[in-house]
């Protein structure tokens, strides 16, 4: 008997949820840093989005980021399932099953949810079903060739977050993107710096982010990706029942400049 | 219950539309026969979290 294997994605050791504990990462020094700049992207790229419903996949706290949005209902959908205070419309679910119906939202923002989740497969899947035709999807994610990628490589094994997450490359979420049918409008790279926990370190090195986007903008250690759904409607053709009309034969029409000329003259 | 979010939600499980049951604070969906709890004006649309409606009850 051929022994079923599921392949795993994530190589996360805890039990918890794990969205919480991203957001407890994002309270360290160098999870504020990275929160900063992601915000900063956010801010630039949600300012150039528009439509009537805007769906957030995260944690409550990061619905700040949509301040610049001009999307005129902004929602968030809770993956943490956490108590809090907060005013902005949400609900609870799961971005493999999200509760929203087919071709209703305009903007959908998925930040680290690929690279955190089992199945990231049908989270895309589940985007490109709720997304209206000519909806935009933005993508968050750490990039595995750049100093996140060594720093996986070598503290991975422990099942910490971020390091054990899956981490995505670009051209690899090009191209699932690419055949769900959507199509690629912007892909941006963001902090420079390698990831440390130190936040003096982290200051000093803050000359990487000016050079990195300057000599080696693609080793960036994060990525916005933003897409835009594409769908291919079918033009309905009429049978031709009639020949079309004929043009009128060309020694019927006398060309009117030369007749103003010969009046003239 | 924010009146937005009821246009666009759907039942997770087979994304058909869901009635709001304004007295129960439930969202249910008549084909899977589930109801989703309101908790806090935050509807819950977990599967493992709904409601099996009785076969005699009425949506």
């Amino acid at each position: 008997m051929v022994k079923k294997h599921k392949r795993r994605f994530t190589r996360c050791a805890m039990t918890g949820n794990i969205w919480q504990a991203l957001h407890q990462w994002y309270r360290t020094p160098l999870g504020a840093q990275v929160e900063a700049d992601e915000n900063r992207q956010m801010n630039e790229v949600l300012s150039n989005l528009f439509g009537f419903y805007l769906l957030f996949i995260g944690h409550p706290a990061q619905s700040e980021w949509l301040r610049s949005s001009r999307v005129s209902r902004c929602m968030l959908m809770d993956i943490c399932h956490e108590k809090t205070e907060l005013g902005s419309p949400r609900f609870h679910g799961q971005p493999q099953a999200l509760p929203v119906a087919s071709d209703s939202l305009d903007v959908i923002v998925l930040p680290h949810v690929l690279e955190l989740s089992d199945t990231p497969h049908e989270v895309l899947r589940e985007v490109e079903r709720t997304l209206v035709p000519e909806g935009h999807v933005v993508v968050l994610g750490f990039n595995p060739f750049s100093w996140w990628g060594v720093w996986r490589w070598l503290l991975g094994w422990r099942g910490q977050l971020p390091w054990c997450g899956h981490f995505i490359s670009t051209t690899r979420a090009k191209d699932w993107l690419a055949l769900l049918g959507f199509e690629i409008m912007e892909t941006r790279y963001y902090f420079y710096r390698p990831p440390v926990q130190q936040e003096g370190l982290l200051a000093r090195l803050q000359f990487l982010e000016r050079i990195g986007k300057r000599y080696f903008s693609l080793l960036g250690g994060g990525y916005v990706l933003v897409a835009r759904k594409r769908v291919a409607t079918l033009t309905p053709i009429r049978p031709r029942w009639r020949s079309r009309r004929k043009m009128a034969s060309p020694e019927l029409v006398k060309p009117m400049s030369n007749q103003h000329k010969t009046s003239t003259e | 219950m924010d009146k937005n979010l009821l246009d666009i939600l759907a039942c997770p499980v087979c994304k058909s539309p869901l009635v709001y049951n304004k007295e129960k604070q439930e969202l249910v969906c008549k084909a899977d026969r589930l109801a989703y709890p309101i908790r806090d004006d935050i509807p819950v649309m977990l599967e493992d979290e709904a409601r099996q409606l009785a076969p005699d009850e009425e949506v």
